[in-house]
């Protein structure tokens, strides 16, 4: 491979689309060649300067999207048939007058009674509980079973094995807007969802209740690995600003948080641009640290004025 | 050297395969009505058509409409999905198609909203994505935010399927082959494509990298 070659296919190898023997031409190239060693170099900052406009899609639109999403799909959803049309659907039966329809009824129950009588005696025969293979298959795992996970297998018998298992379903629950297990489910969420998007909303519906409520879930909230969900965690943590353990954790954003955004919302939030300045003195220690390496003018700025508010020395000595 | 790739190929690959195995069954489930299913498949693949529909309109309501739309066709062509292709290669066709159709209406209208909507209000989306990640050192920060921006101009200065192609690749991770395949065309065009964006980028970034 010369020269004009390896450099048409920069980024091409970088991307991984070259065939084998093309990458080993490459490889082999590029270890003789400075000037083409050079050249990649070049084209590896430039895909990771590229690659670094990447971003996680605003968590906001998101949501609202989804939100759309799920709305017009149940406006498409055809009405749900009873369990017992459902039922009736399965037999091929269509009753459509009175008297038909108490007629499958009567039938049914008749069938119904004689069924459990005869169940009865069987399972007295066997002991009950599941014992085929048929009966398992119940439970078997996919998308309306999802079985996540064995937890427990026992099993003496060298035929049977016991097996415990715990299992995710989705449910849809319908809740009033000021019920407390509403808060307790929009906890959970904002502490194990792995969808921002969900913490997000969770932390949404955490923010209109009393600062209490989801105090400790939003404080866990600002060490998220997302950072949408820090900013609105912080937003959201606002009515508690007062609070000693909320001020803890939001001066630990300010001196550690890798976004400027939220270390300006950080300070914002501490010492409000109106209003009285709540931090304490007791981190002086911390925010002359900041003012030392901050690289952000406005947040360094407004660590120098809390400081000389709370009376103590900008730098240290 | 090449053994240990090879290893970590095959254990991606076996990844992979366990992945498309538990994807059929979500789809399968999905074709037969089973709403939550299909409500799943959307989770799996939604911030990547939004982030593809963010990048290459830049238009937060038209990544919202494609967003809609995608996924509506998707709903109501689901039962004619036959595993022929990958289902990501048969979504991407449905959102770059749409993509395609929304850049050309706006050709024709000669509009162009680069900014987004934040919670300060509008504002470039790059500009702000910039401003989180810039460095410590002010001047690491100056020089990387006009990186940012000529990156961001170079962007708007290819075709729409270079543009397209290369979001593809450099942004969503696909193979040259699902592009084609999404696109419609073949491994090959799809790689001249790309060819001539990383071309124009590079020619552009030179002065900066």
């Amino acid at each position: 491979m010369n020269c004009e070659t390896v450099q048409e296919n920069l980024s091409l190898y970088l991307y991984g689309e070259l065939n084998f023997h093309d990458e080993e031409q490459f490889d082999s190239h590029i270890a003789e060649c400075a000037f083409c060693s050079a050249a990649l170099d070049r084209e590896r900052t430039w895909h990771a300067a590229a690659l670094s406009k990447s971003s996680d899609v605003p968590m906001d639109l998101l949501s609202r999207c989804r939100r759309d999403l799920s709305r017009t799909l149940d406006a498409l959803q055809p009405p749900k048939p009873s369990r017992w049309e459902q039922f009736l659907e399965t037999l091929d039966i269509r009753p459509s007058h009175w008297s038909t329809q108490l007629a499958v009824a009567s039938l049914l129950l008749c069938v119904g009674f004689y069924s459990a009588r005869l169940l009865g005696r069987q399972s007295e025969a066997t002991g009950g509980g599941f014992s085929s293979s048929n009966d398992m298959s119940l439970l078997s795992p996919g998308p309306s079973n999802p079985v996540r996970f064995i937890r427990q297998a026992e099993g003496g018998d060298p035929d049977r094995i016991e097996i415990g298992v715990d299992e995710v379903r989705p449910h849809r629950l319908l809740f009033r807007r000021d019920d407390p297990a509403l808060e307790r489910w929009a906890i959970a969420t904002v502490a194990e969802a792995d969808d921002p998007s969900l913490r997000l909303d969770s932390i949404e519906l955490l923010s209109s209740r009393p600062c209490a409520a989801g105090k400790s879930a939003l404080l866990a909230a600002l060490r998220d690995a997302n950072t949408a969900v820090r900013h609105r965690a912080l937003s959201a943590l606002e009515p508690c600003a007062p609070d000693q353990a909320v001020q803890d954790t939001v001066v630990q954003v300010l001196a550690t948080d890798q976004c400027p955004r939220l270390r300006m919302e950080a300070i914002e939030f501490l010492a409000p641009p109106t209003g009285p300045v709540t931090v304490r003195r007791q981190f002086a220690g911390v925010l002359q640290g900041v003012v030392e390496r901050e690289s952000d003018g406005h947040v360094r700025l407004r660590c120098e004025r809390v400081l000389q508010d709370i009376k103590a020395s900008p730098v240290t000595y | 050297m090449n053994t240990r790739a090879e290893t970590i190929r095959s254990t991606d690959a076996v990844g992979r395969a366990a992945e498309r195995a538990d994807e059929s069954a979500l789809i399968r489930a999905a074709q037969q009505g089973n709403q939550e299913a299909f409500e799943q498949l959307v989770r799996n693949y939604d911030q990547s058509v939004l982030r593809l529909a963010l990048n290459l309109l830049r238009s937060p309501e038209d990544a919202r409409d494609i967003y809609q739309e995608a996924f509506l066709r998707v709903y109501k062509n689901l039962h004619t999905f036959r595993f022929d292709c990958s289902f990501n290669t048969w979504l991407y066709r449905i959102v770059s198609n749409l993509c395609l159709d929304q850049l050309r209406k706006r050709k024709v209208r000669k509009e162009e909203s680069p900014s987004v909507s934040t919670r300060e209000g509008e504002m470039d989306r790059f500009e702000f994505i910039a401003e989180e990640r810039a460095g410590v050192d002010p001047q690491r920060s100056l020089m990387s935010a006009e990186l940012q921006s000529k990156i961001s101009e170079v962007l708007s200065s290819l075709t729409n399927r270079e543009r397209l192609v290369f979001e593809m690749r450099h942004y969503q991770g696909m193979r040259l082959r699902a592009i084609g395949e999404s696109l419609g065309t073949t491994e090959e065009a799809a790689k001249n494509c790309l060819f001539r964006a990383t071309q124009k980028m590079r020619t552009a970034l030179g002065a900066y990298a």
